[in-house]
């Protein structure tokens, strides 16, 4: 099997329903091999089912889903050794030290012994595990753990690499450490697909991110390629001393199509004359009692398309 | 091959895991030893001579009441303590002090002398039921021996009056033809003790010491071991790796369900091991004597058993995992099963011998008590293989169906899992 002739991931036409509730519907989506892909989207978006579909943990009520062209619902266990996954939960012992769970996850593989610690030293030397590697995981931080998970599903040394949300729950150091980790990864040949709904994560990281909402894959393309669909639109972000329950309503009429995004005290506007659509801004938020700090044309975000792709907030 | 490896693995893994939990600690090893060192020195105690604490009051002044105090102190049923005063004496059983008490009434001697009817009153202390009773028996039991031992001392007097004079009444009797003193001194033995009877106590034959009890009750304690890690493996064999997080990437190897499963089982099944040699260890340490030999096939049958009692466990515990959410749901549950159960099933006491009637017939057609109970018969009473065959073919089909019952609902509630 050649696997650079076939794309690394290809959903078609997969949807998923429990009962009447519909998780995903009719997804269709192809990753490169090499890639790093991101599926972008708020909680519920559907894309922890999707990625559970990808490594065959659940089934689609229909469609189809190919690992490097093979389907996963026949061959299930083949798939599964060419997909490194890492679940949103921390995936190793607390009870066992790092190394005893490395070794334990490269025998459910049937890795021989060898093998296996050649490999637990690449990987623990590439995640900076070298001093924690013998010590019981119920002494890890959060951080580390992460790292240890990700050692754990690299130990059979996947063509395919899944995280969902790796980030979710670490603080900001480690999550950049996190970031430079796959991108080392993606670097030595590794094709890595990861959920997220933090929109910096995923404009920093990903070749490619599709938006996920409400089951649905709302737009495909480069960071970039997606950011020019906000449009001729000039962004503005606005720092209020005093953030009231109203200001979105108050700030919704000068915005374009009404679409105003909140984030503590930052508002987020759209305007397509913002030379004479400024002023009155500033004069409509202080005539409702809002007092604006300071004021700034912004660059667009990948959450400004998700706001123009499906009318909120990704939060 | 790959896929007994995966299985290994897996045992492997759980057992570590198992070894380094303090609580798994606690009821595979620890729990046990406990009911064995309980069995064999409270339920099971050593046979020890009991001594009653006993008081007596004498108003005589002649020997025989001296005889009387001086044969209680050498039964050595009784530590004797003499009082000056009746009302004393009285006041120091009605206390507990004392456990028994005699009176020796004023004219005793001389009427034993002379040898007419005499009184002796004992009283024994109402400390409750069973241990009354015991009292009784045992002060009823020496004036009885007492008495007879009395009525035959006075017999051999009158018999050696008898033999002195006997020549004189056969020469001047009209009827001496008709005397015979053998018969004479036989009839006067009969008066003073007309029937000797006597009580011998008669064991089964396998059952002949408090070792093989305590062989017994090891395997009782092994029986129970399967129920309380059966039905904990079991019913937490989904929600505990769903807990730790490691669900989802397990079930993201090549692993199947039904590995994780085997998996679990065998470290199960492993523990049960441990907790098994370190139970018959201590067993062995108190005294008890197991009869298993590796060259009778009653012996295998009987360990078999006991593993088929362990997976029978283990199938009821998965199918308590459709209600256990959470590992401490399904620890609760546990309790709450397994407690009553290893009191009322005959798992832990035999049950023909010690449970009420319904729990009797509830306990004749339990499989898991059946396994269990063949087993101990085997190993700790030394039974052979026409003990526990007959049995076999039932144990092997309820722990064959009530495990598949169980893999069915481990299957549905996986997949319920792995869809949230």
């Amino acid at each position: 099997m050649v696997y650079g002739l076939l794309k690394a991931l290809t959903f078609k036409d997969v949807s998923k329903s429990y009962g009447d509730v519909v998780a995903l519907q009719n997804v269709s989506l192809e990753i490169e091999e090499s890639e790093l892909f991101a599926l972008l989207g708020p909680n519920g978006a559907g894309k922890t089912t999707l990625l559970k579909i990808a490594v065959g943990l659940i089934q689609p009520s229909s469609g189809e889903v190919r690992v490097f062209g093979i389907d996963t619902l026949k061959e299930p266990v083949r798939v599964k050794s060419l997909i490194g996954y890492v679940p949103q939960e921390t995936i190793v012992y607390d009870e066992l030290t790092g190394l005893e769970n490395l070794m334990f996850y490269a025998s459910l593989y049937g890795i021989p012994k060898s093998v296996a610690e050649e490999r637990i030293r690449e990987y623990v030397r590439l995640l900076g595990l070298e001093e924690h590697i013998k010590r019981r995981v119920s002494k890890y931080s959060g951080g580390l753990k992460k790292r240890l998970s990700i050692a754990a599903s690299l130990i059979h040394d996947p063509k395919l690499l899944i995280l969902d949300e790796p980030t979710t729950g670490l603080d900001p150091s480690s999550r950049r450490e996190l970031w430079k980790i796959l991108q080392e990864l993606k670097e030595l040949g590794k094709t890595i697909v990861m959920a997220t709904h933090y929109t910096e994560e995923a404009e920093a990281l990903a070749d490619r991110v599709a938006i996920m909402n409400e089951g649905r894959i709302v737009a495909v393309g480069t960071p970039n390629e997606l950011k020019k669909r906000v449009g001729e639109l000039t962004i503005i972000e606005v720092e209020v001393a005093n953030p009231k329950p109203e200001l979105e309503e108050v700030a919704r009429p000068y915005s374009s199509g009404g679409k105003v995004l909140i984030k503590d005290t930052a508002l987020r506007m759209y305007l397509e004359d913002y030379v004479t659509q400024l002023p009155r801004v500033i004069e409509g938020l202080l005539r409702a009692g809002v007092k604006p700090l300071t004021i700034k044309v912004s660059e667009p975000t990948l959450e400004d398309v998700f706001l123009k792709l499906t009318g909120r907030g990704l939060m | 091959m790959a896929s007994i490896k995966r299985i290994l693995a897996l045992t492997s893994k759980d057992l570590k895991l198992s070894l380094r939990d303090k609580s798994v600690i606690f009821w595979a090893i620890i729990f046990p030893i406990i009911l064995v060192l309980l069995t064999a020195f409270v339920w099971v105690p050593n046979p020890t001579q009991i001594t009653l604490k006993a008081g007596v009051y004498s108003a005589d002044t002649g020997n025989f009441s001296k005889i009387f105090v001086s044969a209680l102190n050498s039964s050595k049923l009784f530590k004797v303590k003499e009082f000056s005063n009746f009302s004393e004496m009285i006041s120091n059983l009605s206390s507990g002090y004392l456990d028994a008490a005699f009176y020796i009434p004023e004219g005793f001697s001389r009427n034993v002398t002379m040898g007419f009817p005499t009184n002796l009153k004992a009283y024994i202390f109402y400390r409750d039921p069973s241990t009354a009773s015991t009292y009784r028996g045992i002060v009823e039991g020496f004036l009885y021996r007492f008495t007879r031992e009395f009525a035959i001392r006075r017999a051999e007097i009158a018999i050696k009056y008898m033999e002195i004079y006997a020549e004189n009444i056969t020469a001047s009797s009209p009827y001496g033809k008709y005397f015979n003193l053998s018969m004479a001194k036989c009839w006067i033995l009969g008066l003073a003790n007309p029937i000797n009877t006597s009580v011998e106590v008669v064991k089964p034959k396998n059952l002949v010491s408090r070792a093989d009890v305590l062989g017994f009750m090891v395997i009782s304690v092994i029986g129970i071991e399967t129920l309380f890690s059966g039905l904990s493996v079991g019913s937490t064999a989904v929600v505990e790796e769903k807990e730790k997080g490691t669900l989802h990437r397990l079930l993201a190897s090549p692993i199947t369900p039904l590995e994780l499963l085997a998996g679990k089982t065998l470290s199960c099944l492993a523990i049960i091991t441990l907790s098994a040699i370190a139970t018959v260890l201590v067993g062995l340490g108190v005294g008890a004597r197991m009869h298993f030999n590796a060259l009778d096939p009653a012996s295998w049958l009987a360990i078999l058993h006991l593993i088929l009692a362990a997976i029978f466990f283990i199938g009821i515990g998965l199918i308590i995992s459709i209600v256990a959410k959470t590992s401490r749901t399904a620890g609760a549950i546990i309790m709450a099963i397994a407690f009553p159960y290893m009191f009322t099933s005959g798992m832990w006491w035999p049950q023909p011998e010690y449970l009420p009637e319904p729990l009797k017939s509830f306990a004749l057609v339990n499989p898991a008590t059946i396994a269990v109970d063949t087993a101990r018969r085997v190993l700790g009473y030394g039974l052979g293989i026409d003990a526990i065959l007959p049995k076999t073919p039932v144990v092997i089909a309820a722990a064959a169906i009530i495990f598949t019952i169980g893999v069915f609902v481990y299957k549905a509630v996986l997949k319920k899992v792995l869809e949230l």
